[in-house]
């Protein structure tokens, strides 16, 4: 399993729009508690202010300034932890005393403080003149929301990493259950009726669309069985007394008192029921698929020259041309026999109905082969081309089964292929093409 | 010939038997294939002949079990089934050749024949002669009587096919089988076409000619008598 195909597979795409929401969430997540932490920090820290604050105001109305700076002066002292909470006095001149920070102006009230250092700080106004102010470093609350961030941060990489190796696995369980599936489709319409898919029997969705495909094949097989034994029973039925009629006449032949023509031509009458016959089987055994399991690889060219060698002294005795144009090297998956029997039919078709020459080419474009039969006669009309291609449907001119054509179009199917009758400007161009496998 | 048919319809072996007969061969039958193959296992036969469908057992599982017994006396299959399929199983059942239902007595003859005659072992021959006419397989070479005779591939190897069957009935769809590797019937007379052009080369300059034609049976090459 190549690693790109995952990528492209459906589960993973689920997976990775999985992921893609659970992400956001996360994140949705980590705003919301970054902000709930930080106010309630906040919280925390106006309360912690305004006690102190309350305190020390309390000291001033009671005893007055002078003791409300040793009372602060005292705190200070007693608490040197960096964590500690800050205070200042401001004279009315503007000079400030303790925790050194700018001069502060009305109004006052909770002021976040920047310059120097990031605290906050509540201000008031004393009768005195003089300005209060209690704050608080912000340098911990910028760490715990430091460390939130980190948190979410590593965790979503985290989340990226175990959901795209989960979307991975979840995609290769699928894949394999999946790919399971395709393999037993193309197996059987590559005429191996009896392959089934296999089940885990875990009881899941999976196995319950196995088991109601299997079953489906089933029942396919059933009736392609029933097809072939019905087809062997005409064949065995209608072919025994006919083949005991045509031993009659033959023993008839034999008699001197009996017209030996018109035993001849009773013999040539059921030779031919029985070449219609065996035409009807053909097409029957053609359009099960089933013969696909008995393909090798055929090189085309040399069934070509080989064909075309055979019917150019046929050609010839009738005044016609045959010529093999241009024929590559190419190979393709097939049965040597029936495409043996496909390039016939297109070839008598064509020295039977076609004008003086008929040209054969074989041509290979892109991973197609291209099989090619044109005459110059007098072609069939752009609306009768379609129903040539059908069983028992035939040129007024002709002499066959009404089932060349149809055996060539059920040969080239088989083949993967398709079979094109266009204009040849003047005559039929009868265009056969295969996918060509690499061997 | 001492041959064996085992065939349940009575008007089908009628007509081969009382063919055989007038070839002057001794023919054995069994209506089914459970009596086949133990007239099979007790007789000397040279060739058998096995009907494809049998009450009690059928022709291939009755081939089948004699090959396994390391019985190879020559069978020829007869079926009215005559799907590519069926000839594949019926030659991979161990049958040397496979005709299918109706068929003239002729070509049934004529294989009959050729597989009597085919040698035990097949010695490897490189030179092909019948009369004064010689074929060196090796040289790929065709003269008559010391004169060089060109032949395209085709009818090269019809020739080839005629020479190993020399003195035989060879039937039209035998020369299509084994020359032209054709497994069915094409419309148009390949063989008599190409038959006519090899006695062109072959026949037409001298004064006697090889290639027969065996009226409503096929062609021979042979001495002329």
């Amino acid at each position: 399993m190549s690693l790109p195909r995952i990528f492209r597979s459906a589960t993973f795409r689920f997976a990775g729009l999985y992921l893609l929401f659970f992400t956001i969430s996360v994140g949705l997540l980590a705003v919301f508690l970054f902000f709930h932490v930080r106010d309630s920090l906040e919280d925390d820290a106006r309360n912690q202010i305004s006690n102190e604050f309350n305190l020390l105001l309390f000291e001033f109305h009671e005893d007055g300034l002078d003791e409300l700076l040793e009372e602060t002066e005292e705190r200070i002292e007693k608490n040197s932890t960096p964590n500690r909470l800050l205070y200042m006095v401001q004279s009315p001149s503007g000079r400030v005393i303790f925790d050194r920070i700018d001069p502060v102006s009305p109004p006052y009230g909770w002021q976040y403080i920047t310059s120097g250092r990031s605290a906050l700080f509540y201000f008031e106004e004393l009768s005195n003149g003089y300005v209060l102010g209690v704050g608080k470093d912000l340098a911990a609350l910028t760490t715990a929301e430091r460390a939130i961030q980190n948190v979410f941060l590593w965790g979503a990489v985290v989340v990226l990493l175990i959901g795209a190796l989960g979307g991975f696995l979840l995609s290769r369980r699928l894949l394999a259950i999946v790919d399971a599936i395709t393999r037993t489709a193309k197996s059987i319409s590559d005429g191996h009726l009896n392959e089934r898919i296999p089940l885990q029997n875990t009881g899941d969705e999976f196995d319950e669309l196995g088991k109601t495909l299997n079953q489906m094949l089933d029942r396919i097989e059933l009736l392609v069985a029933n097809i072939r034994q019905v087809s062997t029973g005409i064949a065995h039925d209608l072919r025994t007394p006919l083949a005991r009629l045509r031993g009659r006449l033959e023993t008839m032949r034999q008699n001197p008192s009996l017209p030996a023509d018109d035993v001849d031509s009773a013999i040539a009458e059921v030779d031919a029921i029985l070449q219609t016959f065996a035409a009807l089987l053909r097409l029957a055994e053609l359009e099960t698929g089933t013969l696909k399991a008995g393909f090798g690889s055929v090189a085309l060219k040399d069934l070509v020259e080989q064909m075309v060698e055979a019917y150019g002294p046929i050609a010839e005795d009738s005044g016609k041309q045959l010529v093999l144009e241009d024929a590559r090297s190419v190979s393709i998956a097939g049965d040597k026999n029936l495409l043996q029997q496909l390039l016939a039919n297109l070839l008598e078709n064509a020295l039977e109905h076609g004008g003086s020459t008929v040209q054969v080419s074989l041509q290979l474009k892109g991973k197609t082969a291209y099989l090619e039969v044109a005459d110059n006669g007098p072609g069939i009309p752009a609306e009768a081309r379609s129903q040539v291609i059908k069983p028992f449907q035939k040129g007024e001119t002709s002499h066959g089964t009404g089932l060349g054509l149809a055996l060539v179009v059920a040969i080239v199917q088989l083949h993967g292929g398709t079979l094109e009758l266009v204009d040849n400007h003047p005559g039929l161009l009868c265009r056969a093409t295969f996918p060509i496998f690499e061997v | 010939m001492k041959l064996l048919l085992v065939e349940d319809d009575k008007a089908t072996a009628e007509f081969i038997i009382q063919g055989l007969k007038e070839q002057g061969h001794t023919t054995d039958h069994a209506a089914n294939g459970l009596d086949g193959l133990m007239m099979a296992q007790d007789g000397h036969y040279d060739v058998l002949i096995l009907d494809r469908m049998l009450p009690r057992l059928d022709g291939l599982t009755l081939l089948k079990t004699l090959r396994d017994a390391e019985d190879h006396t020559p069978a020829i299959i007869l079926s009215a089934m005559g799907s590519i399929d069926d000839r594949v199983t019926g030659l991979g059942a161990g049958a040397e050749d496979y005709l299918v239902k109706p068929f003239a007595f002729a070509e049934l003859y004529a294989r009959i024949c050729s597989l009597a005659r085919r040698p035990p072992i097949r010695q490897i021959e490189t030179i092909l002669r019948v009369g004064d006419l010689q074929m060196d397989l090796i040289k790929r070479q065709v003269t008559r009587a010391g004169k060089t005779i060109d032949l395209q591939p085709t009818e090269f190897k019809l020739l080839e096919f005629l020479l190993r069957h020399r003195g035989e009935v060879v039937t039209r769809t035998m020369l299509l089988e084994g020359v032209w590797d054709f497994h069915f019937d094409p419309k148009t007379n390949i063989v008599e076409t190409h038959i006519s052009r090899l006695r062109g080369k072959v026949d037409k300059d001298f004064p006697t000619s090889l290639i027969q034609t065996v009226r409503g049976a096929g062609y021979k090459i042979d001495v002329s008598a």
